[in-house]
């Protein structure tokens, strides 16, 4: 019985044959405009992903850039950053570093602005704020440090 | 190596190529889509295949079966208990056996196609599969002993007696 059906199954696959109208010829050429095709459409699909991603990305950058808030919830933008904060060379500064972050944060809470933040011998940091903060803000901890930068008080008053 | 050129495999090779995947679909129209797509997948690194016939092979065993796994089972109006052999296209044996091997999941099929029309011994049919040599024969017995109990068989039986 299974011999018989192991003949029957190898003659039956073996007989059979591709159509007579079939060209064989064509198939290579309908393998290379499908692949084509499909290259195609793969090249479109990166082109939509990549334009998505292109898109996204310039919207988040605009949206921290110019301060955008994406809720009218959000605190975020009121926290000030600190890493323009260049710390003291001496000994008597690096003391005090911990007053000046102390006498920072309070200004920033209370008036609910972001101050200046001057570099040691460089640019001040531009950040957000009005002049009456920005000379408070002076007065209060750069005159205190007595810092190069902060000679040219004017510059902070230039500032947006 | 020898370097073959991809239209030329394809005007040599091609029919044999779609007798395969008619056997493992049964379709013709499927079949000619199997070996597009088979071909298709080797096109990329063809300059880099060693045995071209074993390597299309390869992918179009591999094909039918991942494709078949997925595919989406679709509901038949009737289920024939016996297969009308002359409405068949081709020779009787074909009908019958193209209808008994119908019955077969997917990869019972390929290892009975590979065995029959290929006639590759179970260590190449294992590796065309990615399967061991002891599951190629497990799946072979248990497809030849379930078309042995197939309800097709007694016209098997009534064909071959004189």
């Amino acid at each position: 019985m299974n011999d018989h059906l192991e003949s029957l199954l190898r003659r039956g696959l073996t007989a059979t044959q591709a159509p007579e109208d079939w060209a064989a010829d064509e198939l290579a050429v309908s393998v290379l405009r499908r692949r084509r095709r499909l290259l195609r459409r793969r090249l479109a699909l990166s082109l939509v992903m990549a334009a998505v991603c292109g898109s996204t990305a310039v919207t988040s950058w605009a949206v921290t850039s110019f301060g955008t808030p994406t809720s009218a919830n959000s605190n975020s933008a009121a926290t000030p950053a600190l890493a323009t904060l260049s710390p003291p060379t001496s000994a008597e500064h690096t003391t005090a570093e911990g007053t000046l972050v102390g006498a920072f944060g309070a200004i920033v809470n209370q008036a609910g602005h972001r101050p200046v933040l001057c570099k040691l011998g460089g640019t001040p940091a531009v950040l957000r704020n009005t002049p009456v903060m920005v000379t408070d803000f002076h007065r209060r901890v750069c005159s205190a440090f007595r810092w190069p930068a902060c000679a040219r008080q004017t510059s902070h008053l230039l500032m947006p | 190596m020898e370097a073959v050129d991809f239209d030329d495999y394809c005007a040599a090779r091609g029919r044999a190529l779609v007798r395969l995947a008619y056997a493992l679909t049964g379709d013709f129209h499927q079949a000619e889509d199997l070996v597009q797509a088979a071909l298709m997948r080797c096109y990329g690194r063809w300059s880099k295949i060693n045995d071209h016939n074993s390597y299309v092979r390869r992918v179009i065993v591999r094909i039918y079966v991942r494709s078949s796994r997925r595919r989406i089972e679709e509901p038949m109006a009737q289920v024939p208990d016996r297969v009308d052999v002359a409405n068949q296209g081709g020779s009787d044996d074909g009908a019958i056996a193209y209808a008994l091997l119908a019955s077969l999941p997917p990869r019972q099929r390929a290892v009975l196609v590979l065995r029959y029309l290929e006639d590759l011994p179970d260590e190449i049919i294992a590796q065309q599969l990615k399967i061991s040599v002891g599951t190629v024969k497990s799946q072979a017995a248990r497809a030849l002993g379930k078309l042995r109990t197939s309800p097709i068989l007694p016209t098997l039986t009534q064909w071959e007696s004189p």
